[in-house]
């Protein structure tokens, strides 16, 4: 509707990411009042200072050339050594921690800078403010600091609708651990809130809450909606709050399309962080570890193997864009086509650089047209060629790994195991209690045979204790540590009580995981894409997952179209808006706009499941949660936490 | 309004913090504001020319309105030549300060390492806005030429047959310049400065051979045409004289390609050397204890046998 008029209200691009942009760039204008500009060209200069968080929030969203475009000539790490720079402004980006106050306060101390523009990425506390008041006036130099602002952009954006925190550390474990003190516990939680505050304010809504009762997410999300009513009051229906947007309009519109900000426990579907992907973004996760989009890779060209870092970032990479929530087979085909183009291109280059040369002498007009092409064509070549050198040593690096430790058997076992449809015992004998990979005969890592088992553990109702038996002794033959099992195994109980709930609707959606067909399906599904260079036909199955949701996607489903399924009949129903607690009016029409956010880690395959599900029903969801975990860090979180319960 | 200004909040909070010291006897020091810092020559400079350029930039808006004019009866070539003129002085003028801002940043005696990357950085960022000024003007240039051309052929419709001889030279002479443009755009696209000199050799020697096979030209042409050929001229003169600026410039900017690098790269490098510092202390550490046991070890043995020895022997 009104997407184009408003640039800096309230639209409809439910993009995290753009938004997350949009402020950063308006705090290093260092005007952040936008209507003045007056002094338009006349360029500062300025330095960026950040702490480590803070420059993780800016490296996958802003390049240095972006950042220099904003007339940032240098920006430097907050805690190292900083020599004394003239006449220039620097602009701190830091979190609200004492430490970082403290060196703020002995930066103002050495004069390293002329003035200081001080954001915090999330709210300063008044203790905290008190503080650096007392330090500076000790020195003597308030003055210097000439603007102080709490912007709210304590988050990491990696994708235009999947955000993180990162903080706290180890996030499954920090809200798993019964061991914890209360003190530390609430700290966690505190610090998520803000996060969460965060990410709302930056997107300028407020939404509906839904979570369920007697969990993590609970806490977190009570808080939350208390942050939101506190603030909403504090300053006034009239006044003008964080949430509200510049023009009457937005507001209003605003607030007519609340979305609804689902907040989920990573204890509601653990299996999911155990799975082995097939899309390509979360094999380049799970494998690559691919960590703030940036993933490293093993080139091996001409005999010498080197260590290439990638940067992905899907609002550049076009091809990145369209196949990263692909299946890997079909990508290794795109891969091929995008090939096949670059010959062409180059071919043609070659054609009309001869022609130059033959017919250099006549000046005749269709030359001229071509040679203007050439130009264009040549930085069209060269970035296809970079692209294509990327995604073919991404892919080639992760087709290694897959043949390697047969991740397409495991993949497909699993996927049988969670749908529920036949699973081949023996084949999943053989695959747990084969060797491992490198010795003759052998089939995955010891953790992707764990993995399996845990998978196999959580999603059965019952298993014979002799065949469970069977399985550990083998695996601890071969020295796996399975603390991870035994943690689940106290922890069954309640997932139990899931699996039920889960059997449900999946059964009832019928025709897609009918019994017999489904593992058969898979196995001829079976298609050899034209090989690209030939890698499929060296024994790599082309799996095509089935379309199928996971289960938080089936929850998220229900409380975006109101079914009232008993997926979500113990979900608090929450609104931040209305003070009067005893009488909330329930939402009657569908959302069409959700946040996601899953407490204690979520990974690219729930992601990805998300965004399927909501081109499918053209619907908007951001899916969010305290860090991305690939399968053997979430194991190590396990791990650690079993150690503590003994 | 994502965003909280407490400026005021901050400056308040000062104020009554320092009352109160002043109240509990703390004697502070007068609040002296600090004295502004003189702007330095190089900060001042720098501003000038970046002022110079958003200027130069606006000049060339005008330009490239002006050129897109094709109306035959509505011809602006004066103000146009005039116009090219002065953006033409104005860009080398900036080009001249830019070399005297490098040589500025270059001999001040620098405080440290970190200023230097800053005006270095600045340096850099100005030429680009020079060399991408100095784009478009020639793109502009390249307009202007087709407009002439476009004219022509319609004045042409207009008085029959009387000018054919003098235009098929006329394109020949406008193609020469323009085919230097197109040469010219595509090396500079691919910031090779060497290449980029061979074609300028090449494409100038060309430039002067066509250059004298248009005196003649001149003298047949009628008044109107002949004032065409001038204004091609003048343009193709121009455009060598940009050759110059671009050249130079070319090399720096080749030095400002780190642009899709991400901020994190360093720390990515200074995490790798940490980890391996980590490593090395870890070895170290357990040299020095293994050594440690090997000491008690020893002393203990020594001591051992001294008990023995006073023992049995007194």
């Amino acid at each position: 509707m009104n997407t184009s008029s408003t640039s800096f209200g309230f639209d409809f691009s439910f993009s995290i990411r753009d938004k997350q942009i949009e402020s950063i760039n308006r705090m290093l204008k260092l005007k952040q009042n936008e209507n003045d500009t007056s002094t338009n060209w006349q360029e500062v200069w300025k330095i960026l200072v950040f702490d480590s968080y803070c420059s993780s929030i800016i490296a996958p969203i802003l390049t240095k050339g972006a950042l220099r475009n904003q007339g940032v000539t240098l920006h430097l790490q907050l805690h190292s050594d900083r020599q004394p720079i003239q006449d220039v402004p620097a602009i701190y980006f830091v979190l609200p921690t004492l430490d970082n106050i403290k060196r703020i306060a002995e930066d103002c101390k050495n004069k390293l800078y002329d003035n200081i523009y001080l954001n915090f990425a999330s709210r300063l506390s008044n203790e905290l403010m008190e503080e650096l008041v007392t330090l500076t006036i000790q020195s003597d130099t308030v003055n210097m600091i000439t603007k102080l602002y709490d912007q709210f952009i304590n988050f990491i954006s990696l994708e235009k609708d999947l955000f993180v925190f990162n903080q706290p550390k180890n996030s499954y474990h920090a809200f798993n651990d019964p061991t914890i003190k209360d003190t530390v516990a609430q700290e966690h939680i505190n610090t998520v809130v803000d996060s969460l505050f965060s990410v709302l304010v930056t997107m300028g809504v407020i939404p509906i809450i839904r979570c369920p009762k007697n969990s993590t997410a609970e806490m977190i999300s009570l808080a939350l909606e208390k942050k939101i009513a506190q603030h909403v009051q504090q300053t006034g229906s009239g006044g003008a709050n964080l949430f509200s947007s510049n023009n009457e309009m937005g507001s209003q519109l605003s607030s007519f399309y609340r979305p609804v900000l689902v907040i989920l426990d990573r204890n509601i579907d653990l299996s999911v962080m155990l799975h082995h992907p097939w899309t390509y973004q979360a094999l380049a996760h799970d494998i690559l570890s691919m960590n703030m989009n940036k993933v490293k890779v093993d080139v091996n060209s001409s005999g010498q193997t080197t260590r290439q870092t990638y940067d992905l970032d899907s609002s550049l990479d076009t091809f990145w864009q369209q196949n990263s929530g692909v299946a890997f087979p079909s990508v290794a085909g795109d891969i091929k086509t995008h090939i096949n183009e670059y010959t062409e291109q180059t071919n043609q280059l070659s054609q009309m650089t001869s022609y130059n040369i033959d017919e250099i002498d006549d000046l005749k007009p269709p030359k001229e047209i071509q040679t203007k092409g050439l130009g264009e064509l040549l930085t069209q070549i060269r970035a296809k060629k970079r692209s294509i050198d990327l995604h073919t040593n991404l892919a080639t690096a992760l087709m290694n790994q897959i043949k390697d430790r047969q991740i397409d058997y495991f993949f497909a076992m699993e996927e049988a195991i969670i749908t529920r449809s036949l699973v081949d015992k023996k084949e999943l004998a053989s695959l747990i209690t084969s060797p491992i990979q490198g010795e003759s005969g052998g089939r995955g890592t010891l953790e992707d045979k764990i993995r399996l088992l845990l998978i196999y553990f959580l999603s059965s109702k019952s298993i014979p204790t002799s065949e469970m038996e069977q399985y550990e002794d083998s695996l601890k033959k071969m020295g796996a540590d399975l603390s991870s099992l035994d943690y689940f195994k106290k922890t069954k109980a309640f997932n139990d009580s899931l699996a039920i709930v889960n059997s449900g609707p999946s059964s009832g959606a019928g025709g897609s995981t009918s019994k017999t067909t489904g593992f058969i399906q898979m196995i001829t599904a079976y298609q050899p894409v034209e090989s690209f260079t030939n890698m499929f036909s060296q024994g790599v199955r082309s799996l095509l997952p089935k379309s199928k949701d996971l289960f938080v996607t089936r929850i998220v489903e229900s409380i975006m179209d109101l079914k009232n399924s008993p997926l979500e009949s113990d979900f608090h129903y929450l609104d931040p808006k209305i003070t009067n607690k005893s009488n909330i009016p329930k939402r009657a029409t569908p959302f069409k706009e959700a946040i996601v956010f899953v407490v204690g880690g979520g990974n690219y395959v729930e992601y990805q499941n998300l965004q399927d599900f909501s081109k499918k029903h053209n619907k908007k969801i951001i899916y969010g949660s305290t860090e991305l975990l690939t399968s053997n860090e979430f194991l190590q979180q396990v791990k650690s936490l079993k150690e503590h319960l003994n | 309004m994502v965003y909280k200004d407490r400026t005021s909040e901050f400056s308040s909070l000062a104020e009554t913090i320092k009352r109160k010291q002043q109240q509990n006897g703390v004697t502070l020091g007068k609040n002296k504001i600090i004295p502004r810092s003189q702007i330095s020559t190089f900060a001042y400079a720098a501003a000038k020319i970046s002022q110079g350029v958003h200027e130069t930039s606006e000049k060339l808006l005008q330009l490239t309105n002006m050129a897109k004019n094709t109306d035959l009866f509505m011809d602006s070539s004066t103000q146009m030549e005039e116009l090219t003129y002065v953006i033409k002085q104005d860009i080398q003028s900036l080009n001249r300060e830019i070399r005297a801002l490098e040589s500025i940043s270059k001999s001040s005696s620098k405080a440290n390492k970190q200023t230097e990357d800053h005006s270095d950085t600045i340096v850099g960022f100005l030429n680009l806005k020079l060399v991408n000024a100095t784009k478009d003007f020639k793109d502009i240039l390249e307009v202007r030429t087709e407009s002439i051309k476009q004219q022509q052929e319609k004045l042409d419709s207009f008085t029959g047959q009387s000018n054919s001889f003098a235009y098929q030279d006329n394109t020949g002479s406008v193609t020469s310049p323009k085919e230097m443009l197109r040469h010219r755009s595509n090396t500079n696209t691919r910031d090779d400065p060497y290449r980029f000199d061979d074609y300028n050799n090449g494409n100038s020697n060309n430039y002067s051979d066509e250059h004298s096979i248009l005196m003649p030209q001149e003298m047949i042409a009628t008044n109107h045409t002949a004032e065409r050929l001038r204004a091609a001229e003048g343009i193709a003169s121009t455009i060598h004289q940009l050759e110059g600026i671009f050249s130079q410039l070319a090399n720096l900017v080749a030095s400002q390609n780190d642009t899709i690098e991400r901020i994190d790269t360093n720390i990515d490098n200074s995490l790798v050397n940490i980890s391996r510092g980590h490593d090395s202390l870890v070895k170290t550490l357990a040299n020095i204890s293994s050594n440690r046991g090997l000491i008690i070890k020893t002393f203990l043995v020594l001591i051992v046998f001294l008990v023995i020895f006073i023992v049995f022997m007194a």
